[in-house]
């Protein structure tokens, strides 16, 4: 008996189902291919608000009612909202899944979205941002993207700017939903304990006759002029002045594509360089050997449309700063001379093995997998393929990975830390760095920078 | 129970070796992974008068390696295997976890069996900065972390669930390394432990995989220290208050009440309770204080039972333009009509459904299956993970009723409130535009 199952419903809605049996649970997710780059100029964090109050009222049901017949199932619904998706995910026990998925779906297709509810979740979001701003590991995440994006739109945050949202109407929201929530932009990913045919009718009853409400004359499907991404040929910092008593660093450059040739390099380089923890370079040299930092490590995103990044953060006494940054340039300069030993080569084929079981052994890993499968466009099964990959992977294929992905000589750079005047940063020209006096100040730049865009 | 009941009984089996430790295993071969949970029946509440933080430090230290070990190696080794590890300590018990492909188990059960004996305390100085540090983070810097921390002191007055897991500032400044040896000799024994094995293994298979390694070692190297007798509380003879003046944005509205041990049979009731009164959108305080009376942006909160003493809490964030005062009268009015009428049939059975399906999501993976049998035998018996729902599922509207009579009476309530004071401009103002 086949135990997934991939497809196009007539309305163009695609779907990845698959079957696990341990428990009498069901997850449902879909995933909107359209997000917060979408939002309409001057009104950024129009998804965001339209994520937060997706499931506040359908027709016939207000807010409160919704999280009345939510509850009573024992249902629980989360989402989602990045620069270029939106995803909302439904887990139940099988027993309650009829009901929850007729609700779910009509949350999806016909959401109240009613004012009331716009202006409640805007000034959530707004006291979340009021706070988000006393925490430098925050801050520090704005600033990242700033000096990574300058420029182009994937500088700006999900949530939008206090500003902006204020300019968030209810018929905004409503009109972001009208455009991008339609089956042709839609992902749906299911796991059940059910056979995977009731399963499959149960989904296509919910959803293959999802039509979408079209604005008059619009075209069906997203077109996304996407910019290039600004070059990054030398060095850029920007610093944020902040009461905090250490420094708060990320550092990094684009990466890659999902579907690129070198991927399982790059993830497996990453792995050994800073994404795998105890075992990473970054531990044992700055943590453990110089004791520069307690939180040091890298993350590797890979793009769909545009690269992605590949990102070094850590958070170091503010006098150790320069070291823990010469240090962790000088590994990677390191690497693409020498390449990666042997026996970290193992270590890290090893690791992508062992984990494979861990990480498809719940319901909700096993929705993510396929969602990430049809967004990407990826293999059935890729899970395996990937870690097959990764298996025959030589050093050299390591080695050229991180020729292409380190760039020691060019890279963003953002710092939040203690400091009253701009701080000298080996291998930076002091204009390449901008200085911002206090938060207030870098939020203050940031909306105006949008503004120009 | 039903046979179309969603509930399966969990296949639990238990057995005690020579030295008093304990292995209990869960069966479940749905994917070949195994958790791998050591608990030792030490936390903040076995921590000695002036050394809070104790037993929440040792856990950082256990990873500090061995004579046969160096420094976080064994963490390297099962991440090698495609694992991962780590600790956590809460009042009554610190838990190290590893979860791993199963053909991993023997080596964890070593490393294991070797740190229970032969820890070496290093990096005593640079750990204890460590710790200092999460202290900062999560409670000193963090207006929830800070107000629930004041409002278990000013609840407990005398048993040692009113101090932090994390310790106080000043007992982690002077705190020593011989004090962590100490407590590692008395607490760190076999028959002050147990082990649950979740996942892709049977109980025959791992006592033979147990018994290597942790079965030759000999319990209690000073079996004269016992661990302290229990604290009862004194008699609660009013309302109290705590009141946290801090530079932050929100204030923050909170109400405790003393509730009894999770070996109560109230327990099944005061989790029903919890979730009518304060779980969710569609409990009855969001409904009432955030959706009708627009008083407050949020409102949630929790029934929390420990083996000795429990803590029944929730919190509320006003509106900017709603003061404190105002928010706790129409607080009053919500609690006391819990204590004048029975829920409403409706209610009784949402909670009780949505204990169901936590329960159900609860088993989907060997680690949490691990962690909520391990719970039921630390604060009661691992038999407890089989009674635990249909207790949930036996609680009537007159149950909630004296339940809520009983405990959330107005005298036995501790108010906590975080009153942010104007701290550094970080861009909130709308004219930034």
């Amino acid at each position: 008996m086949k135990d997934r199952e991939y497809g196009v419903f007539s309305n163009g809605l695609h779907y990845a189902l698959a079957h696990k049996g341990n428990l009498p649970i069901s997850v449902v997710g879909m995933t909107l291919q359209a997000g917060s780059y979408e939002d309409p100029p001057g009104k950024e964090g129009t998804s965001n608000v339209l994520m937060q109050v997706i499931d506040k009222g359908v027709e016939g049901l207000g807010a409160y009612e919704v999280a009345r017949a939510l509850d009573g199932l024992g249902a629980r619904l989360s989402t989602a909202t990045s620069p270029f998706s939106l995803s909302i995910t439904l887990q139940v026990i099988t027993p309650r899944l009829s009901p929850a998925l007729d609700l779910f779906s009509r949350l999806l297709r016909q959401p109240a979205l009613a004012d009331e509810e716009v202006e409640r979740a805007k000034q959530m979001i707004q006291a979340e941002m009021v706070q988000a701003r006393q925490e430098p590991s925050e801050v520090l995440q704005d600033v990242y993207r700033e000096v990574l994006y300058a420029g182009h739109p994937l500088h700006r945050p999900v949530e939008g700017y206090f500003s902006t949202l204020s300019r968030v109407s209810g018929e905004d929201v409503r009109s972001f939903h009208h455009t991008y929530f339609l089956p042709e932009n839609g992902i749906l990913v299911g796991v059940s304990n059910l056979p995977l045919s009731e399963f499959h009718a149960q989904l296509e009853s919910a959803f293959g006759g999802w039509k979408g409400e079209r604005l008059p004359g619009q075209a069906s499907g997203i077109v996304r002029e996407l910019p290039p991404l600004p070059g990054l040929s030398s060095p850029r910092a920007i610093v944020v002045n902040m009461d905090v008593n250490q420094a708060f660093v990320l550092m990094g450059n684009y990466s890659l594509r999902r579907k690129d040739d070198w991927y399982s390099p790059a993830r497996v380089l990453n792995y050994i360089y800073g994404g795998g923890g105890f075992a990473s370079r970054l531990f044992q040299s700055i943590r453990n050997e110089k004791g520069y930092a307690y939180a040091v490590w890298s993350v590797l995103n890979p793009g769909r449309d545009l690269p992605g990044s590949f990102s070094v953060g850590l958070e170091t006494k503010t006098e150790q700063f320069p070291d823990a940054l010469h240090l962790l340039l000088q590994i990677q300069k390191e690497i693409q001379q020498r390449g990666v030993k042997p026996r970290e080569l193992k270590d890290a084929i090893s690791y992508y093995r062992g984990s494979l079981a861990r990480r498809m052994q719940t319901y909700g890993q096993l929705a993510s997998l396929l969602s990430e499968k049809v967004f990407y466009d990826l293999p059935d099964a890729f899970w395996k393929k990937e870690i097959e990959e990764i298996q025959q992977l030589r050093g050299k294929d390591v080695k050229s990975a991180a020729e292409r992905l380190f760039s020691p000589s060019a890279y963003a750079l953002a710092l939040v830390i203690k400091a009253e005047e701009p701080p000298e940063i080996s291998g930076l020209q002091s204009d390449s760095i901008r200085f911002f006096s206090s938060v207030y100040d870098f939020y203050e730049f940031l909306q105006g920078a949008d503004a120009k865009l | 129970m039903k046979t179309d009941s969603p509930v399966r009984r969990l296949p639990i089996r238990y057995q005690r070796l020579h030295n008093g430790l304990e292995v209990l295993v869960v069966q479940d071969h749905s994917s070949p992974v195994v958790s791998v949970q050591v608990w030792y029946r030490v936390g903040s509440r076995y921590d000695p008068p002036g050394l809070t933080g104790i037993s929440h430090f040792l856990e950082h230290l256990m990873f500090k390696g061995t004579q046969k070990y160096k420094p976080e190696e064994c963490s390297l080794i099962i991440q090698r295997m495609g694992g991962m590890n780590n600790a956590f300590t809460f009042e009554d018990a610190t838990v190290y976890v590893s979860e791993i492909p199963a053909f991993g188990v023997d080596t964890v059960l070593e490393m294991e069996a070797d740190r229970l004996r032969n820890l070496m305390i290093r990096d005593f100085e640079q750990e204890k900065k460590v710790v200092m540090e999460e202290r900062r983070r999560s409670v000193d810097n963090d207006p929830f972390g800070l107000l629930y921390e004041h409002l278990r002191a000013v609840t407990f007055l005398i048993h040692p669930y009113k101090h932090p897991i994390i310790g106080w500032m000043a007992d982690l400044e002077r705190m020593k390394a011989e004090d962590v040896r100490q407590h590692y000799a008395r607490y760190y024994r076999p028959d002050n432990t147990f082990i649950v094995l979740a996942g892709d293994i049977d109980l025959r298979e791992a006592i033979k995989k147990v018994n290597p390694y942790f079965g030759k070692l000999k319990s209690g190297r000073q079996p004269d220290k016992k661990p302290p007798r229990a604290l009862e509380e004194p008699p609660v003879y009013g309302p109290r208050e705590v009141v946290v003046e801090k530079p932050g944005v929100t204030p923050i509205l909170a109400y405790a009440y003393p509730i009894p041990a999770f070996k109560s049979k109230e327990v099944g009731t005061l989790e029903v309770l919890s979730r009518i009164l304060s779980s969710g959108e569609s409990s009855r305080l969001y409904r009432s204080l955030v959706y009708e009376k627009q008083m407050a942006t949020e409102a949630s909160g929790d029934a929390k039972m420990y083996q000795e003493a429990g803590l029944f809490y929730f919190f509320l964030f006003p509106r900017p333009e709603v003061a404190i005062s105002d928010l706790k009268k129409a607080l009053s009015e919500d609690i006391s009509r819990l204590q004048k009428y029975p829920v409403e049939p409706w209610e009784l059975e949402k909670a009780k459904n949505q204990v169901i399906a936590e329960w159900v999501f609860g088993q989907d993976g060997c680690l949490y299956q691990g962690f909520f049998v391990g719970m039921c035998h630390l604060m009661d018996h691992y038999r407890r993970a089989h009674t635990l729902v249909e207790e949930v599922q036996k609680v009537t509207a007159e149950d909630v009723l004296r339940v809520a009579q009983t405990y959330l009476s107005e005298s036995r309530r501790t108010t906590g409130i975080f009153q942010p004071k104007p701290g550094e401009k970080t861009g909130e103002v709308q004219e930034a535009e």
